[in-house]
């Protein structure tokens, strides 16, 4: 979008400069009274947002965390949580795991891609985007292999695509999945209580009863209450920007002028979580997680290089919580009035362009 | 309390401070007292990391330890520590400091200091201790503290909901320890036994005992204190230093992926169920603690957050139910988080709470 000097200069008439400048202001006023009106309002959607991501989070959790090393999933049968949000770096649309078991390696790999869906709003539709999101990692499958698993690219697969639920929504799953006759096996866990996590099992009546299940019938024996936990890895790489944000508390020092955080501890929290993404992509992550915090005066350069002065009050951590996330929600609260000044300003400017057509000055003779 | 420098067993220098009392102790009455604190750590060098060269001395088996006070009014002084590792992973620190300059001295190092921590024993063990003592020792209890969480779940007859602490004195408080805690939910924490005319032990749940009078008696009554509470102490140290994260490569072959080991804690809670107004108030009264990134669902309760142990640096996170609460270590984690964050839940929630590894039976 042009600015409005050079608006104006495309203008070049004084009478419409005039009027574009005051019905401007018009707007600018009714937006920022607008938006400081509603302030609080916006601020409870943007927390909204937030709660939803954590409850997509809780159920990842519950999915992964048996799959990780010293879980029975891994140690009683060779599944291992190996991934998050495969191809989301080649810009496909990604499933949110991958567990697998690679061993032996005269058999097929067996891959888990797995997708949570804390709310359901549409089974079918939640069947269809799986059933794409199967398609496109079929269709990367050599990638997976070499670059996820350490495989020959060339090595035999099966790929068995999982919906996890809420247990509340696992008929629901279960029967939009046995409609639509696909091969996608429903997990589900409970989103409070006892944590754990199970498959969903079809009615004995179901056609075909067996597509449902995981073909190693060990899998299916250990996925009835497998005791899980919702919290286990916080940071995932398509984690609401607030949660990535996140990252900064924990990695942030305590110097003698109040608290720093240095780009190398905030490597070491986010390999906590993301161990399995290439170093790259974590310090690109890394980057885009301090630009934002400088972006939005929470975080100032010093001269460290590499080192970052949090801009807040006190030491304690939970302290510098509420002031990132104040200062984030501002921010975006501030973003979101920036973006609609300019769409009802351009909306103006098309109107005004208009009217420029229709009069004529001299510099158009 | 100094000793002339000589090589000493523990038995030889609790021999020497009953023979030479009146020489060793100051004048001043609060410093007549030997007192003794038990401390768990993990360190393969703990004189090294708690104390500077320059504030050690090696007498055989015990360790001099001289701790300059660092209050301007305190001139240059120092405070004199006797230490021994009475197990591996247990030591016992003697002093005739008094309580104030005991914290600014070896407690401020405990607390600054990775890797170790002052030792707390579980309020049944207490209850055990303190009984014990009098069964077999004789005597009673004349001095008590008591208190209670207003979250506590232990039962009590008369407005269980609330906060209370008891401060008593009086020589029925033997039997008044017991009907407090029936009628009032309350759980002790110190006290004061009157073994023999000539005798006072004084007991605390932080592992602290100390004596007017160091008699065979007396030392006798340190040794069973130890012999009580000392497995206890060690197996949730070993519990908690077992709690890790690392990240490695599957099977230990660098041509496979790398993959998260996780070995969590779970802390099993006995009583009431949790809520979430209970835990958002367990959550404001866990000072050591900063709760973050908290997400609370209703019902029969979910509970998560990342937890910074504001003084040690670690960072977990934790994952509570009903009756359970899981903690997963993230990064920078050191065990005595894990038994500080136990003993807030005991202190806050569930005096009967136990801590194990997760997914084990029997941690």
């Amino acid at each position: 979008m042009v600015s409005d000097d050079e608006f104006e200069t495309e203008l070049g008439y004084a009478p419409l400069i005039r009027k574009y400048r005051e019905q401007g202001r018009e707007i600018e006023d009714a937006v920022s009274r607008d938006y400081l009106q509603q302030f609080d309002g916006l601020r409870r959607l943007k927390l909204a947002g937030l709660e939803r991501e954590k409850a997509h989070r809780d159920l990842l959790n519950l999915c992964v965390y048996p799959f990780t090393e010293t879980g029975r999933g891994s140690q009683e049968l060779g599944y291992r949580f190996l991934y998050g949000s495969p191809l989301s770096e080649l810009d496909k649309p990604p499933f949110d795991f991958l567990i697998a078991r690679l061993l032996p390696a005269d058999k097929p790999a067996i891959l888990l891609a797995g997708e949570g869906k804390s709310i359901v709003g549409s089974p079918i539709q939640t069947v269809n985007e799986v059933k794409k999101k199967h398609m496109v990692l079929e269709a990367n499958i050599e990638h997976v292999l070499e670059t996820y698993l350490g495989q020959p690219r060339n090595r035999d697969y099966m790929i068995e695509p999982i919906i996890a639920v809420d247990s509340v929504d696992a008929n629901t799953m279960m029967n939009a999945v046995v409609e639509a006759g696909t091969d996608i096996k429903v997990w589900h866990g409970p989103a409070t209580g006892p944590e754990s996590i199970s498959i969903a099992v079809p009615p004995s009546s179901t056609t075909r009863r067996e597509r449902y299940l995981h073909a190693d019938s060990r899998l299916n024996s250990l996925m009835n209450r497998l005791p899980s936990v919702r919290r286990a890895f916080d940071v995932w790489p398509k984690s609401h920007t607030l949660i990535q944000m996140g990252a900064l508390i924990p990695a942030a020092h305590t110097v003698e002028r109040g608290m720093v955080v240095r780009t190398g501890s905030l490597d070491g929290v986010l390999e906590r979580d993301l161990f399995y993404l290439p170093e790259a992509i974590r310090k690109d992550l890394a980057r885009g997680i301090l630009g934002s915090g400088v972006t939005m005066g929470f975080l100032e350069h010093t001269m460290v290089a590499d080192e970052y002065r949090v801009i807040a009050r006190g030491l304690r951590r939970d302290v510098l919580e509420e002031s990132l996330r104040d200062k984030w929600i501002k921010w975006q609260i501030g973003e979101d009035e920036a973006a609609e000044m300019a769409r009802r300003k351009e909306v103006l400017r098309k109107e005004i362009r208009t009217e420029r057509a229709t009069v004529r000055t001299m510099d158009d003779y | 309390m100094k000793l002339p420098p000589q090589d000493y067993t523990l038995e030889s220098f609790l021999q020497f401070l009953r023979d030479n009392h009146d020489s060793v102790f100051d004048e001043e009455e609060r410093k007549k007292w030997l007192k003794v604190y038990g401390v768990l750590h993990s360190l393969s060098d703990w004189q090294g990391k708690l104390f500077s060269p320059t504030e050690t001395r090696r007498l055989g088996e015990v360790t001099e330890i001289r701790i300059p006070k660092t209050t301007a009014l305190d001139g240059g002084e120092e405070e004199f520590y006797y230490a021994i590792e009475y197990k591996r992973g247990l030591l016992l620190f003697f002093t005739s400091a008094i309580q104030e300059s005991y914290k600014a001295t070896l407690d401020d190092r405990i607390r600054r200091t990775r890797g170790v921590t002052q030792a707390w024993i579980s309020p049944e063990r207490f209850q055990q201790v303190w009984q014990s003592i009098i069964d077999r020792f004789g005597g009673f209890v004349y001095r008590f503290t008591s208190r209670r969480a207003a979250l506590d779940n232990t039962p009590a007859k008369i407005r269980p909901t609330y906060q209370r602490r008891f401060n008593y004195t009086g020589d029925d408080g033997s039997q008044v320890v017991k009907e407090l805690q029936d009628a009032y939910g309350v759980t002790p924490d110190s006290m004061y036994i009157r073994v023999d005319p000539a005798l006072i032990v004084q007991i605390t749940n932080s592992c602290f005992f100390s004596a007017r009078e160091i008699s065979h008696t007396a030392i006798q009554i340190l040794f069973h204190v130890l012999d009580v509470v000392s497995d206890e102490l060690l197996l949730t140290k070993k519990t908690s230093e077992r709690l890790g994260f690392e990240i490695v490569n599957m099977l230990g072959n660098t041509t496979l992926p790398r993959v998260a080991s996780l070995t969590a804690g779970q802390i099993s809670l006995s009583g009431r169920p949790l809520t979430a107004s209970v835990v958002e108030e367990f959550v404001t009264n866990a000072e050591d603690f900063s709760f973050l990134d908290q997400y609370t669902k209703e019902g029969s309760l979910a509970f998560s957050a990342t937890v910074v142990d504001e003084s040690k640096g670690s960072v977990f996170d934790v994952s509570m139910s009903e009756t359970e609460i899981t903690m997963i270590p993230k990064f920078n984690t050191t065990f005595e988080s894990f038994i500080t964050f136990l003993k807030t839940v005991r202190d806050q929630l569930d005096e009967r709470a136990s801590l194990r590894v997760w997914g084990l039976v029997d941690g």
